[in-house]
Order: C-alpha cells, then structure tokens, then sequence
C-alpha cells in the first residue's frame, strides 16, 4: 500500500511538473517574439511595398534622375533644323603633384604652355588641380610629347550654343555633369541623355532675331530694365519665338541668380492692365449678356468701390458708349460696368475656361501662377479693367489666342508634333467673330489706341495696356505697358504679346504715323500705346513678310 | 549503307555550316564598319552642321551684309511679291498680303 502511496506521490510530483506554469510560459514567450519578429518584417515589408508603388505611380522625371548618366547629350534644333543646342567632346587636363618627379621643371615647362597661368601655389598645395578645361588638340598634344605620367586627361562634354544669347531662358543651362538645370535642359534631360534623335522645337530662329534686335532697340529708347514677347500660332498653339530680356550668354555657363535675369516670357507675374478689357468684352459675349453695340449710358468719370476710386485715365472719353466703344477707348468705368452685369460666377468661370486662373502646363518649369486675391464686388469691378489680378505673358497670350481662333482650346508649346489634334470649341464662337473686328478698330481707327501698329497689309488687330506697378500701400510710377495683337483679324493666324517692363517717356524720340501724318517728336506720354505699340509695329514690319511667305 | 546516308548529309550540313558562317562572318565584319563609318561621317556631319548654324546665324549673316553687301541689298515690299499657281496649265499669280486693305 506504501508502495502504491509512494507511486501515487510520485504520479502527483509527475503531474506537477507537467503542469509547472514556468514552462506554459515559456511557451507563450517565444511564440510572441516570433510574432514580434515576423511583424518587425512585415512592416518593413509593407514600406518597401509601399515605396515601390509608389514609385511606379510617380512621376517619370523622379524615375530619371536615379538613371546612370550617360557622356552623351542629343542636340536641339529649331523648326528648320537649324542647331540651337549640341554636345561636343572634349578633354580636360589636370595634374597630380604627388606624381610629380620634378615640380621645379614642371612648372617650368608649364609655364612655357600656358604663359598667363601660375601653377606654383597649386603645386604645392593640392593634390589635384585642372591644368586647362576644354584644352585644344593642339596644346594636348604638346602636354602628350611631355610624357609626365601626374598628367591625367579626364574624357567630358561641353554643351555648344551656336546662338548664344538668343534662345537662353528657352533652353537653359546643364550643369558640369550633364545634368539639366533650367529651361527645356530641364525639362527634357531624360530624353535628351537617352534618345539619340534631337530635340525639334517650334522656334523659329529668324524670327526669334528679329523680334529680339527690335526689343534690344525699344531698351536704348524707353529705357526699360526689361521686355518680353511671345509670338504663337493661334491655331496650333506652336510657338514661334518666345524672348525674354535681358537675357545671358549660354556658353558662359554662370550661374543666374540674379532676379533681373527672370523669364519674363513665363515666370515673371504682371498686372497687365486695360488688356484684360478684351475678356472683359469677351466673357460678356460668351454669355450672351452684352453685344458690341450694347449701349452703356451716363457713365461716370469716376466711382468709389471699397473707398478705393476707379476713374478714367482720360476724361475726354464721352459717358454714352456702346461695348465696343468702350473696349476701343478703353474706358475703365464701362468696363467695371459690364464685369458687373457679367457677375462673379460667370466671370470666374470665363477666365478659368482660356486658362487665366488655371495653372498652365509648359514645356519648361519656370512659369508663375496667376495672383488675385479673393473675389468680391470691387475685385470684379477691377479685374473688369485689368487691375487687381497678375498673371504671366504666355497665359495672357493663351487667353489672347483661344478668343480669336474661334473659342478653340490650345496648349502653348516648344515641342514640334507631328500630327496635330484640334482642341474642342470652349467658347462661343460668336465671341471671336465678334471681337476680332473690334480688336481691329483699336489699331486702325482713330479713336483707338494702337495706330502705331498699324503696318499695311497685315490686318493688325490688338489692345494696349497700361499698369502701374504695385508698391507697398499701393501703386509706383513704374509702368509695365503691353501689347496683345492677333493678326490678320479677317482670318487671324498669330498672336504677338510684347511687354515693356518700366519704360520711359522718351521726350526726344521722333514718331512716324503710318497714317502719313507729319512726324511727331517728343514724347511725355509713357503708355502702351506710345512705347509697346511702336515696338510692335517694328517688330511686325520685320517679321511679317517671313510670316507671310514661310507660313 | 543506312550509316552512310545518315552521315553524309550531316558532313554536309557541317560543310554548308562552315561555308555559311565564314562567309557571314565577311559580311559581318563588312556591316561593323559600315557602321562605324557611318558614326564616324555622322559625327563629322554634325559638326559641319553646327558650324553652318553658326556662320548662317541671323546675327552673322547681318554682319555679312553689313560688311559685304550694305549698299547693294536692297528691301523688297512685300505688297510687290505674289504667289504664283499653276492649275491646269494656267498660272494663278495671287497676292502675298490679304487684300482685305
């Protein structure tokens, strides 16, 4: 029985070891750490999925510049094949003094090579150094005859510009390791460094001189610090020339950081002024709510909005005009009148539509965004009239082309395409058919404001603009004056913007009409239509019989 | 006898084999520099390319004309010029300029 008792006691040890929770736990323990470890990996699982999703959903640009780089970049070339841009070998020399067997008869015979340079300092103080950048064959081959092995000949590229100064805010800049930092460099440095085809743009060469030879000349009347123009096919959105001044020589190769420097053509953002009058027009049109010979009478001289005076800039202009007067004197007061009978909503959905209010995607990144601050009353009284809202020349040269081509949708472009795809009618086509004529009237009637542009054959049609430049607390003397023409209004083809940034009244420059009236000389007026307008009317005088002929 | 005719054309083959790879092999050799003359006038092409850009430039030519030719090229008006077409054995000549003015 003892024996059965002993047993019995030792069953029941047994069972308590079996059951022993030390051990249970032990368990438990390791199965949390697996768990620990497999969540540990799952998470980083999960990121790195995430992370290649990502990736495949991001951007191609992002993909490139993980891309090894090769020394090859392709060229680029204008619409007639003429070479803009293009890459071309090249050898850079330098020396490892440490490799060096005689410095002092080194430096010597460097001295010899290159007789304006001193290698001393360099020679003793570091432990590399460039010899020459781009060294000619010639002189390689004079260093070669040496046989110094601390030579050291590096294999690189040098990005050409045949044009140098004439294309550099288009094209931009690449860096030391043919890496795009501005402009269409930029932009295309994917393409660029891995397709061997060049880069056709619709640039025209010719007319790109041109039009820049003539801003160059309107700098040494008006003085202005800078100046911009677009020149565009309306129908197709290709642009022909695009320029902005002062501009910097490519091959040069330095960094711009001034902000003198800035594309005036697309980054820079302006109040324009009365040439938003013609959307004003147009948008009035589109909704049917005014007709051109809609009649406004007992216009004021002068009204408050918001203890802020809107007035007439000349107050001659009669109080009973009709839509199209209004736009052809460019009243102020009859435009803030019709944005009014437009309304807000209306209004807002106009500008979005030609692509004013929307961000515009360009084929280079340096663009700016349209400002205006909220609407209300008084902001569409004075966008009616081109104040209170800044946007860039090529939207105002989009918004400009969609009103006259008939209310078709257009995307500006750089890049020459192959087959073309005519955008979709966003507008009423009435509006053009409308406006085209009117536009007209301001450069070859009297009473407009453009007669200096009115070169013969050519059908100009446009509207000035006159803005003073915003200051702290309000508006400066400072004066951006633009031009937006389209041209020949019967049946219009390009839209030409020129903007004169801070022009002055030239009182000795000697004005010739075209209407054959005596010259006029001197000049205090400094407004669109005596600065910008002149300016185009030489610009298209140049360039209008290539137009005419090549297009 | 069944040895032979399974040999044969496969001696045959081995021949034909040979024959055809040495003689693809010259042709190999012939397209390889083809090809590098090709790059190597491609090159040159763009370099003569780039250096006509250059000298035709509109800044050039305007230097040209300046040196050259300042006197004896003359501005023609554009009103002056006209298209000429030729339909059905009759020529059109039409005006350059809209002549909505």
């Amino acid at each position: 029985m003892n024996k059965v008792n002993d047993k019995s006691l030792v069953s029941e040890e047994h069972n308590s070891e079996f059951t022993y929770n030390e051990n249970k736990s032990n368990l438990i323990i390791s199965f949390e750490r697996i768990a620990f470890i497999f969540f540990v990996f799952f998470i980083i699982a999960l990121v790195f999925s995430s992370k290649v999703i990502l990736l495949s959903l991001e951007d191609k640009v992002f993909i490139k510049k993980i891309s090894k780089k090769e020394n090859f970049r392709s060229s680029i070339i204008d619409k007639d094949g003429n070479i803009l841009a293009k890459t071309v070998p090249v050898i850079n020399v330098g020396i490892n003094p440490n490799l060096v067997i005689d410095k002092e008869k080194l430096l010597i015979t460097l001295k010899l090579l290159f007789p304006n340079k001193n290698f001393k300092k360099k020679m003793y103080g570091k432990k590399f150094f460039y010899v020459q950048k781009k060294i000619s064959q010639e002189k390689l081959e004079k260093i070669l005859l040496l046989g110094d092995k601390s030579f050291i000949q590096e294999d690189k590229i040098a990005r050409i510009y045949p044009n140098s100064k004439l294309f550099s805010h288009v094209l931009g800049q690449i860096d030391d390791n043919n890496n795009g930092i501005s402009g269409l460099e930029k932009t295309f440095d994917y393409e660029l460094t891995t397709s061997r085809n060049p880069l056709i743009l619709t640039l025209d060469t010719d007319l790109q001189y041109l039009i820049r030879e003539e801003l160059l000349k309107s700098k040494d009347i008006f003085q202005n610090i800078g100046s911009a123009a677009i020149l565009m096919n309306i129908n197709t959105g290709d642009i022909l020339s695009m320029i902005s001044l002062p501009d910097f020589d490519l091959n040069k190769r330095k960094k711009i950081n001034d902000l003198r420097f800035i594309n005036r053509a697309t980054k820079g953002v302006y109040e324009f002024g009365s040439v938003f009058k013609t959307f004003t027009i147009a948008a009035g049109i589109n909704y049917d709510i005014i007709k051109p010979e809609t009649e406004f009478k007992e216009l004021k001289k002068r009204i408050v909005c918001a203890n802020n005076p809107i007035s007439e800039y000349d107050d001659k202009i009669p109080s009973d005009l009709t839509a199209e007067e209004i736009l052809i004197r460019s009243g102020n007061i009859g435009s803030a009148r019709i944005a009014e009978k437009i309304g807000i909503d209306n209004y807002d959905k106009f500008l979005q539509t030609i692509g004013i209010l929307t961000n515009i995607s360009f084929d280079i990144e340096e663009v700016g965004e349209t400002q205006m601050g909220r609407w209300g009353k008084c902001k569409l009284l004075t966008i009616g009239f081109g104040h209170g809202i800044a946007t860039t020349l090529l939207q105002l040269t989009k918004g400009y082309s969609i009103v006259s081509n008939g209310g078709f949708e257009i995307s500006p472009t750089l890049i020459k395409k192959d087959n073309y795809i005519k955008g979709k009618r966003i507008l009423n086509k009435e509006v053009s058919k409308k406006l085209n004529p009117i536009l007209r009237k301001i450069v070859s009637t009297e009473e407009g404001t453009a007669g200096f542009a009115n070169v013969k054959g050519y059908e100009i049609g446009g509207k000035t603009g006159t803005a003073d430049i915003a200051a702290i607390g309000g508006y400066s003397k400072k004066k951006i004056n633009t031009f937006a023409s389209v041209f020949p209004t019967s049946k219009p083809k390009f839209a030409l913007v020129v903007m004169l940034d801070e022009p002055k009244a030239n009182k000795d420059f000697v004005y010739n009409y075209r209407d054959g009236r005596a010259p006029y000389k001197g000049n205090w007026r400094n407004t669109a239509g005596w600065t910008t307008v002149w300016v185009t009317g030489q610009i298209i005088e140049k360039i209008g019989p290539i137009l005419a002929t090549k297009y | 006898m069944k040895k032979l005719f399974f040999f044969i054309p496969v001696i045959f083959l081995i021949f034909a084999t040979t024959f055809t790879k040495n003689s693809t092999k010259k042709l190999d050799k012939k397209i390889f520099d083809a090809n590098e003359n090709l790059r190597a006038m491609h090159e040159k092409y763009e370099l003569v390319m780039l250096e006509y850009s250059y000298l035709t430039s509109p800044k050039k030519l305007m230097e040209y004309q300046k040196k050259y030719f300042d006197n004896e090229l003359l501005e023609s008006d554009i009103k002056n010029l006209n298209w000429i077409e030729k339909k059905n054995e009759e020529i059109i000549i039409k005006k350059i300029l809209s002549n909505n003015e």
